[in-house]
């Protein structure tokens, strides 16, 4: 009985392998205005029908909607900006993140009009074809860059989970906390110990 | 089960924050020196069981260990939930530093109901009455702490039914898995002539 609940216990510790966890995280992945989100809990099983709110960078709600299945939420966006998404699943689990429609440059609306201006100017100056090639070298640095871009995504993944370093790190913290505990009290009656 | 940051509206937290410096005055109170490493080994144990997780449904559980927590600790299962919570939520993220309130009053207080609950049966110590023990103290421990979950989240305009019954589902077979452990640490504490009760 007694060796049972031994190997009951460290059966136990051993499947609290880091990967498991009890937390939601939400990745973004925009591509030319659609947007993709997906949601996981942090040991990888998608968060299911959770509550995905897209604000605008002025607070505004854009977009609402459910995660499938996979945990994924896919939307489109017009306007390029900056965008906030609050991930929310059941049992009071929340996840944020903040992502970029358009290019940086784009985002800002005064920007983003200069810009426009420099392009009308540039094919009335220069050769029509410019304006054409510089569309078809985003879409061909686009499919260079996803499996780049996938890679991120997976780092990013990664990162967000558990390792074992932390667990440890907090036992540790633990056993510092009581252990300096232990010696304040051992401390304190060693001392009164000595005054009677 | 814990509650993320920014779920919570402000005086709700705040309200966890005073139950929880409430609990925490009483479990100090009531460590004394022998006391101490045991309160450190379960705030250990409670650190490492929330990263033992099922996937459930639409949501994932994991083990709480609160309710043997609290009956082999008393009042004093505030302050060691609330290290071990507070090293969750720095290390992983799991909760907040803001919602560390609620949450060490959400898995605290049920484990402090199990203590009381449990006593006399440990008190008495036969096999049986041990294995009774164990199995109430994660019933308590687990639903108990389901419902302060469903009551907090009514603030931010979920139905309480609706989540209440979420969460029971969810963690029945955390609360089974529960039973049985809870059952062999009594009865394998009780073997090793360790006392139980505080």
């Amino acid at each position: 009985m007694r060796n049972f609940a031994l190997t009951l216990l460290s059966l136990l510790f051993l499947f609290s392998a880091p990967s498991l966890a009890h937390k939601i995280s939400a990745f973004v992945d925009v591509e030319d205005g659609s947007v993709s989100i997906t949601s996981y809990f942090s040991d990888g099983t998608p968060a299911k029908n959770a509550k995905v709110t897209v604000y605008d960078s002025k607070g505004n709600v854009v977009v609402t909607g459910k995660t499938n299945k996979e945990g994924e939420f896919d939307f489109k966006l017009k306007k390029s900006g900056k965008y906030r998404a609050v991930v929310l699943a059941e049992l009071g689990h929340r996840a944020v993140v903040d992502f970029t429609v358009g290019t940086p440059a784009t985002s800002q609306p005064s920007e983003s009009e200069g810009n426009q201006k420099v392009t009308e100017k540039s094919p009335r100056t220069g050769a029509e074809s410019v304006n054409v090639s510089v569309q078809e070298f985003r879409k061909v640095l686009r499919e260079e860059l996803r499996p780049v871009h996938r890679e991120l995504l997976k780092i990013e993944e990664a990162q967000s989970s558990i390792s074992y370093r932390d667990v440890i790190g907090g036992l540790g913290w633990i056993a510092g906390i009581f252990g300096a505990f232990m010696f304040g009290y051992c401390y304190r009656r060693r001392e009164s110990g000595d005054a009677s | 089960m814990h509650v993320s940051e920014g779920v919570l509206p402000g005086w709700c937290l705040g309200v966890g924050w005073v139950l929880t410096a409430g609990g925490l005055y009483l479990g100090l109170r009531s460590i004394n020196g022998e006391k101490i490493p045991r309160t450190a080994l379960l705030s250990a144990a409670f650190f490492i069981a929330s990263l033992i997780h099922v996937p459930i449904g639409v949501t994932s559980v994991h083990l709480l260990l609160n309710g043997l927590a609290g009956a082999l600790l008393g009042w004093a299962v505030f302050p060691a939930l609330f290290v071990a919570l507070l090293f969750q939520a720095i290390l992983f993220q799991f909760g907040g530093i803001t919602v560390l309130g609620v949450n060490t009053f959400n898995m605290a207080f049920p484990g402090v109901v199990a203590y009381y609950a449990v006593k006399p049966l440990l008190r008495r110590g036969t096999t049986g009455s041990l294995i009774a023990a164990g199995v109430l103290a994660a019933l308590i421990g687990v639903f108990l702490a389901a419902t302060f979950l469903s009551l907090e989240l009514i603030c931010t305009g979920s139905s309480f039914t609706k989540t209440a019954e979420l969460a029971f589902l969810a963690h029945i077979p955390v609360a089974a898995v529960e039973a049985v452990v809870n059952s062999f640490v009594f009865l394998y504490l009780k073997k090793s002539g360790i006392k139980l009760e505080v």
